[in-house]
């Protein structure tokens, strides 16, 4: 797991929410920190890919545990 | 008597949609998701699904009409209706669109949430079923809307136009009679406008699974047009006539998910009157159950609740206008956006880009009003937004686009 600067908990909340406030903490963060994002839509993890490529930023991991989705995000 | 008429069309009525319900599901096709999309990301892969999609059911009845006659003149609901409620289409798309942002997703989609385990879109599929019940089954839409709606609706019968498809408007514009020449060249221009849309995504064009996703729904629309006004769906309209008690919503019709809302609801109070169990009814069921299919098999079912008492009342909210901007605009992101334009409907095509517009507004005045940690009033957030759209100069701007 690596080491994180932010983190979003965007549990329990509906498209397009969590990419939304993804893209919002991104903006603010600067290059080369990471952020923890947690989500429950199964819809993130593509929302979220896709948004990376429009950001061209990099998802350093990503997992699922009981329903829960990681990404671990580093700002280019 | 009149279920046993309709049990085959309400079979296959069901598998169509079991199988949208598990295509949707399969490829994340979602038209609220790809306003996003594109809005949020400039990504228009999920548009160009939709676009495509629209494009297949196109082709599709322009050939059952050609193959079989297809009496479009008379669906359910109207879409060819010479009556041109243009407000209709254009105030209820927009209340569908912002509806359907803040609910998570459309009338299908919803379906489909509910397929995956979700307890919030239950609840907008309540919601929404209340509002398709009232202003279909109650005098509310009379009351509330029939007053002031109606008078600006065009008849244009008047001029001797017999619909609002393209075909007819085209012949009335251009002067001369409808003809079969004229309508597949009509049709054949919209399909390829819709295709072009599709295909000059780049981000479409790479995902396979779009492609196929995409595909797929548009011919499960041209399925629900077969199976309900080719030569079986017609016999079983025939047929029902003669009968002394009528199962409901026997018509040529493909699918649509807010009236069906409604309807469902109707059944749910009334379970043992099976004449309830309609067409729309059954790919409600279908759509669930496809969804739910799919999940289960991929291990990805989960129950998912509310995260706060302001997401209750957004849920609430989109519930609300989807249910009544659906039925107001006589169809839904499937409903008009793809089965309604399959028609060659002029009033389809205002409802796919009210809908559209209201979403992306929604969405885009959500997007300032968090990035300016909700200090950024409305009026300043949605001035800034039609300036992001080149709806206004950019001497309105109240905010940066953050």
């Amino acid at each position: 797991m690596p080491d994180f600067q932010h983190e979003l908990d965007s549990r329990n909340e509906s498209c397009p929410m969590p990419v939304m406030k993804t893209k919002k903490m991104l903006k603010g963060m600067a290059a080369g920190e990471v952020m923890h994002v947690i989500a429950s839509d199964p819809a993130s993890v593509q929302d979220i890919t896709i948004l990376l490529e429009s950001l061209n930023d990099e998802l350093l991991e990503t997992s699922e545990t009981d329903g829960e989705y990681h990404f671990y995000i580093k700002k280019r | 008597m009149g279920l046993e008429v309709t049990t085959s069309l309400l079979l296959l009525s069901f598998l169509g949609a079991a199988v949208m319900g598990a295509v949707a599901h399969k490829t994340n096709f979602c038209t609220m998701g790809s306003v996003s999309d594109w809005v949020n990301m400039g990504n228009t892969a999920r548009f160009g699904a939709w676009c495509f999609s629209i494009a297949v059911a196109i082709l599709g009845v322009l050939l059952l009409e050609q193959l079989y006659s297809l009496p479009l003149e008379s669906t359910i609901p109207p879409y060819r209706t010479a009556n041109f409620a243009w407000l209709r289409y254009l105030l209820g798309g927009v209340m569908f669109g912002v509806g359907m942002t803040l609910a998570g997703g459309c009338g299908s989609k919803t379906l489909i949430n509910i397929g995956g385990g979700s307890l919030r879109s239950l609840f907008v599929f309540f919601v929404a079923a209340v509002m398709a019940y009232l202003m279909t089954k109650t005098s509310f839409y009379e009351i509330v809307f029939y007053g002031w709606i109606n008078p600006t609706s065009i008849d244009l019968a008047q001029w001797d136009i017999q619909s609002q498809s393209l075909t007819d408007i085209s012949a009335a514009l251009l002067g001369i009679s409808p003809s079969s020449v004229l309508h597949w060249t009509t049709g054949l221009i919209l399909f390829s406008l819709f295709l072009f849309m599709a295909l000059r995504s780049k981000h479409f064009r790479k995902n396979k699974q779009l492609i196929w996703g995409g595909g797929t729904i548009g011919l499960v629309i041209v399925f629900g047009w077969y199976i309900s006004g080719g030569p079986g769906g017609l016999e079983v309209i025939e047929t029902v006539e003669w009968l002394d008690e009528r199962p409901l919503g026997v018509g040529v019709q493909s699918y649509t998910f807010i009236n069906p809302l409604g309807e469902t609801l109707a059944y749910l109070a009334e379970p043992t009157n099976t004449l309830l169990i309609t067409y729309g009814v059954v790919a409600v069921v279908g759509v669930i159950v496809g969804s739910f299919i799919y999940a289960i098999i991929t291990g990805t079912f989960r129950i998912t609740k509310f995260s706060s008492k302001q997401d209750i009342l957004k849920h609430f909210i989109g519930g609300l206008l989807m249910g009544t901007g659906g039925v107001l605009a006589m169809g839904c992101t499937i409903g008009q956006g793809i089965t309604g334009i399959s028609t060659l409907a002029v009033g389809s095509l205002i409802a796919f880009v009210s809908i559209i517009s209201g979403s992306a507004l929604t969405i885009k005045i959500s997007y300032y009003k968090m990035a300016y940690d909700d200090e950024a009033t409305f009026v300043a957030a949605l001035l800034s937004t039609l300036v992001d759209f080149k709806m206004l100069p950019e001497s309105m701007r109240k905010l940066e686009e953050p």
